[in-house]
């Protein structure tokens, strides 16, 4: 005979076994990711037998800092955020000034990118991740972290694809209504809300930089803050590019309120004052700013220095086989593969583009040439770009 | 879809129809229990089975999945292995996706011998996010296919490991690739600017979006998902359990 109690056990079990079920054959995107976790540990110091170097042998370390980051840093009010291969996933490695590891999280070996932005509350790192949203789909996402605690201050956000490399700027498949590209959107570094989004017969999504949205609607390019006034209106052809043309080629930012608009090694990019919409300079090699001395500096065969609203300030000679290397901290750094002492670097002073005298860079940290990036905490970057050491600050 | 074009992986639509089945059941199920203590208490426990029906089911819904077999999977020049293989791994990749070429180089090789074995069938999916370069590789390695050589001209796009820049990803350096790998050149060049080609490799992108692999490298491993370049061994494992699961 059955039990009177039969139906109601049958309901749970039936659920349990759906449960089961749904859990074991629907989406699991589970790649381990996490958020940032505190560390505050130092990162390993590279080992002076790796630098073949004789003078260094045997003494305790070079004092050159090896994050295991693989790949390029980058870098806002001191800390340092690059992320470090395994073979499960990425980990993010934030590292301060003084070579400290301050926190790491965790992701899925994917390429979606990542970005350190400033924003109203300070600078951003801002990692993606893939989750999964239904049975049979997938949503990639974003999420705003302070760069210096690891703490989340927004998201998850769902974002249409991966970071373009223009700003904190999103791009989903192509769709017919806009062209090759896909439709783009653009978030709010210091809330994550959505401030621009492509749709058919919208604005066109060109970059975000700091707090500075830049759209392109009719041949024009619109210059916002972020929110939503408009600072300037400019022919993209006053620039020397076409609207395409500007939504395809990288955005670099320079400073907080200037970008260089190009592809890097064709030594035709612009400096645009984000302000204004002016061009500060073209024909440009690279450009970089140094906040001490509010001083941009760009290269072409020369390097010049300018006031942050375009007036020149000085012009220094740069050796055919030099390049700028770097900008900050009060310095302007050289680089040459052949010729130069101290490995082909030259520094100089980046209030007034004179060399600096005296400041020659210890063997260890000489031998890995010029610093790619320095911070106004004067601790750089150096050796392969894509494999960064960090040399910590002196302070 | 075009001729060449790839059918879409055949998600687990039976779970949202599975769940419909055993909320029908349940509810008929508690209204008979309740209607059966009302009246004939004796009739309703001579029905064992009822309850079992729709555990069934549920069990067995990979009944409804099986049959993932499209009349144009044979056709798939991005695919390689039987249509009929046990385990189905589909690939969403980006021709300027580094840890897409790190898995290239790292795990499909491994997966090519069970490909061999006819124990897997890969199905290659251009989802092309990092824009107009990707999408100019996808359509070039999609007439390569067309050739029979795709896994060629995929090993030259991410030679040693890595994605090559945009501007080794032109008409022109792309040609260069299916020159050097024996390519007919005047079929290629016809085949990478054809519609078909086109709509081809838009349909396999629509793939990718629509499951939302806008990351790269995902996988789909029998329906199942795996997000990011993982170790070989994670999708040797899941093979292998997958082939335990078909036999």
């Amino acid at each position: 005979m059955r039990h009177p109690a039969a139906g109601a056990m049958i309901l749970p079990a039936c659920l349990l076994t759906l449960a089961s079920l749904t859990a074991c054959t629907g989406l699991d995107a589970d790649s381990g990711s996490s958020d940032p976790r505190p560390v505050h540990s130092p990162a390993e110091t590279l080992d002076p037998a790796a630098t073949h170097d004789p003078a260094a042998a045997g003494t305790d370390g070079t004092g050159i800092v090896d994050p295991g980051w693989d790949t390029a840093a980058q870098e806002a009010d001191g800390v340092f955020l690059s992320l470090h291969e395994k073979d499960s996933g990425l980990e993010f490695r934030a590292v301060d000034s003084t070579g400290t590891i301050l926190w790491t999280a965790l992701r899925p070996r994917v390429c979606s990118g990542f970005l350190v932005s400033e924003s109203e509350t300070g600078p951003v790192a801002v990692l993606m991740d893939q989750e999964s949203v239904s049975n049979d789909s997938l949503a990639t996402t974003a999420s705003g972290f302070d760069l210096t605690t690891g703490k989340k201050l927004w998201g998850p956000v769902e974002v249409p694809g991966p970071l373009l490399g223009s700003g904190l700027v999103f791009a989903g498949p192509p769709q017919d209504f806009i062209g090759e590209g896909g439709p783009r959107t653009a978030l709010d570094p210091t809330t994550g809300k959505r401030l621009a989004l492509e749709e058919a017969g919208s604005p066109r999504v060109i970059t975000l930089l700091g707090s500075h949205l830049v759209l392109a609607e009719e041949g024009n390019l619109i210059g916002q803050d972020l929110d939503g006034h408009q600072l300037w209106t400019r022919d993209a052809q006053d620039l020397g590019v076409s609207v395409d043309e500007a939504r395809e080629a990288p955005w670099e930012a320079i400073g907080s309120s200037h970008a260089l608009l190009g592809s890097a090694g064709d030594g035709q990019r612009t400096l645009i004052d984000l302000r204004s919409g002016s061009a500060v300079a073209t024909g440009v090699d690279a450009a970089g700013y140094d906040a001490g001395s509010d001083t941009l500096v760009t290269s072409d065969s020369q390097l010049h220095g300018f006031d942050p609203d375009g007036t020149k300030r000085w012009d220094a000679p740069l050796a055919d086989d030099a390049e700028l290397s770097t900008v900050g901290a009060g310095l302007v750094v050289t680089g040459a593969a052949t010729g130069h002492e101290t490995n082909g670097t030259e520094t100089r002073a980046a209030s007034d583009g004179q060399i600096v005298e005296g400041r020659a860079e210890p063997e260890d940290v000489r031998r890995f040439g010029a610093p790619h990036h320095i911070a106004e905490s004067g601790a750089r970057l150096v050796g392969d770009p894509d494999s960064p050491l960090l040399v910590p600050d002196e302070g | 879809m075009a001729e060449h074009a790839a059918p879409r992986p055949q998600y687990r639509w039976w779970i949202p129809a599975a769940v419909i089945a055993v909320a029908i059941a349940l509810v008929a199920m508690i209204l008979l229990n309740d209607r059966g203590q009302d009246a004939d208490s004796t009739a309703t426990s001579d029905e064992p089975g009822e309850p079992d029906v729709v555990v069934t089911e549920v069990e067995d819904p990979e009944q409804a999945d099986v049959d993932t077999s499209g009349s144009d999977r044979a056709d798939d020049p991005l695919a390689d292995g039987p249509s009929d293989a046990p385990v189905t791994l589909v690939v969403f990749s980006d021709y300027q996706c580094p840890f897409c070429a790190a898995w290239s180089q790292d795990t499909l090789p491994k997966m090519l011998d069970y490909v061999d074995s006819g124990d897997l069938r890969i199905e290659w999916r251009e989802v092309n996010v990092f824009g107009s370069a990707s999408k100019q590789a996808a359509k070039a390695a999609y007439a390569a296919a067309l050739q029979d050589k795709h896994w060629e001209f995929h090993d030259a796009l991410f030679s040693d490991g890595e994605p090559r820049s945009p501007d080794e990803l032109t008409p022109e350096a792309l040609t260069e690739v299916a020159e050097q790998i024996g390519l007919d050149i005047d079929r290629f060049t016809s085949d990478m600017n054809s519609e078909k080609t086109a709509e081809a490799v838009a349909e396999n992108e629509k793939m990718g979006t629509d499951l939302g692999a806008f990351s790269t490298p995902t996988f789909l491993l029998n329906g199942q998902p795996y997000v990011g370049a993982q170790p070989t061994s994670i999708f040797v494992d899941a093979i292998e359990e997958a082939k335990k699961g078909q036999s």
